[in-house]
């Protein structure tokens, strides 16, 4: 009897070990392989409208998530998917391998092309500011809420804590939150004079809620954000393959149809910036 | 990209230092609040009179079976549309406190109801008033063996502090996120923020035990 418990324990480990070393060459086969035998494809995202957020089902939605759809396909498979996480926790999750790419729509920024490597943009975009109804302050740029003593609210982890340091806003007067839902409640509630992001996101507050509104005129800290799509630094392939497919795909009218719905149009198209340069600073 | 990378850890440390600051506060001042709160809040439970006592279970039950984080978000950002605008230091410590006063009430109920009837009759037979019977007769022996329990809420109410960073409460958890954003490193510093709430823990633990031992003989209780 013992002996049979024995033989039936080696039987389970050597097919834990078959099944494990089928699982490693899985695992051996490169991202760019993956996509083009049609497997399934992690892609990381947070809940930024319209950028990229999830509906019904965590179904990946906003315009950056529709062109990621769009170029998966191009390139051999349907099949994604979606990880919703919080914003400040996207570079750690592709760092972690909780999934393959992020779609997000960050800005390239030099400090994160050391961990993390983009596409060519998808497109340039600004960051706005939303205030209260009125704008009670009369803010128009983040100088303005530096020269008032003013505090300004954003996310942590948003490239707005940097841009509004370099404005020269100081770390008290800097509320950094968990997402867009306490920026606008910090702004609704006074907790903060104006709420950084990005224009999308901040104006889509702007639209759906009565009590705020964007600054306007409004003169942006940086002129532009331009936003890619962000691998492993060890997947050179995969992203020359993407840049490839963009190339076709950016500004063409197949494409337009698809993030129209977002409110990506034809001025948000990238203008020319590549990744290189970004990355230089 | 090495996995461990000495520099950040050195890089990290001001800001955990900041955070640790600001988390050991807000633990010893919540917990100063929900040590005193709680036991008022048991004292006035064991009311004779029904709409007394009835009025303050519900309240706890409704402090216990409510999330940490929803309350805190409602003090600190709908309060204000309502007129009703506390800083975010005292919002967050004041509810932090008041909702783990909760729980330790609860704590301080098992105790007192624990103590022997016989004290009680003992009490009145001895002609003690209420308040003196309370004081020096139920409480000595209801709180020493409670401690254990108490220090158990002391403990995780410090692990509860990073549910400040949502009204922008810069405790050490987002401190260590915060740097790992600017820097894209989080293993250091997340780690270190790690390490430190299990010495502070640890710390906290050997203090309750040593606290329990004291009390324990102190009113000779075993």
């Amino acid at each position: 009897m013992r002996r049979a418990i024995l033989k039936g324990m080696a039987a389970l480990g050597m097919a834990a070990l078959t099944l494990g070393s089928y699982a490693g060459s899985a695992s051996a086969q490169s991202l760019l392989e993956k996509i083009k035998n049609g497997d399934t494809i992690r892609i990381g995202f947070s809940n930024e409208i319209p950028w990229a957020y999830p509906g019904d089902n965590n179904a990946p939605l906003g315009f950056v998530n529709a062109i990621t759809l769009d170029i998966l396909e191009k390139m051999g498979t349907t099949n994604v998917e979606p990880i919703v996480t919080e914003w400040g926790s996207l570079i750690p999750g592709l760092q972690a391998g909780r999934f393959d790419i992020i779609t997000g729509g960050m800005y390239i920024l030099p400090e994160r092309c050391r961990n993390a490597l983009f596409t060519e943009p998808l497109g340039t975009f600004a960051d706005a500011l939303l205030v209260k109804n009125g704008n009670p302050d009369d803010l128009h740029s983040f100088e303005d809420i530096r020269d008032k003593n003013l505090k300004l609210v954003t996310g942590a982890g948003y490239n707005t804590v940097k841009n509004a340091r370099n404005v020269g806003l100081t770390d008290e007067q800097i509320m950094q939150v968990a997402g867009p839902a306490e920026i606008l409640q910090a702004v609704k509630a006074g907790r903060a004079a104006g709420g950084g992001g990005t224009y999308f996101t901040m104006k889509e507050f702007a639209d759906k809620d009565d009590a705020v509104e964007l600054a306007d005129p409004f003169t942006p800290p940086v002129i532009d954000g331009y936003p890619g799509l962000a691998f492993l630094p060890s997947q050179q392939a995969e992203v020359d393959a993407f840049n490839a497919a963009l190339k076709e795909y950016l500004g063409s009218d197949e494409m337009l149809e698809a993030v129209k719905e977002y409110g990506y149009t034809k001025t948000n198209l990238p203008d020319g910036t590549t990744t290189a340069e970004l990355c230089a600073g | 990209m090495n996995i461990w990378d000495w520099y950040y850890v050195w890089e990290a440390l001001p800001y955990l230092y900041r955070g640790a600051v600001i988390t050991v506060q807000a633990t010893l001042i919540a917990f100063a609040i929900a040590l005193v709160l709680g036991l008022a809040f048991a004292l006035i439970r064991q009311s004779n009179n029904r709409l007394v006592n009835g009025a303050m279970a519900e309240t706890v039950e409704f402090i216990r079976s409510t999330p940490l984080l929803l309350q805190i978000f409602f003090v600190y950002f709908v309060g204000p549309q309502f007129g009703i605008v506390i800083p975010a230091w005292v919002a967050g410590i004041g509810v932090l406190g008041i909702h783990y006063a909760a729980y330790c009430s609860e704590v301080y109920r098992a105790g007192i109801e624990a103590v022997d009837g016989g004290q009680w009759e003992a009490s009145i037979a001895l002609n003690l008033s209420r308040s003196r019977t309370w004081s020096r007769i139920i409480l000595p022996q209801a709180i020493p063996p409670i401690v254990p329990g108490l220090g158990n809420y002391f403990i995780g109410m410090f692990k509860d502090t990073p549910i400040l960073a949502a009204i922008a409460i810069l405790e050490m958890l987002q401190q260590a996120k915060n740097f790992g954003a600017e820097n894209y490193r989080y293993i250091e510093a997340i780690t270190m923020a790690g390490a430190f709430y299990l010495v502070f823990s640890l710390i906290a633990s050997a203090i309750v035990q040593a606290v329990s031992f004291w009390l324990n003989r102190r009113y000779h209780l075993q």
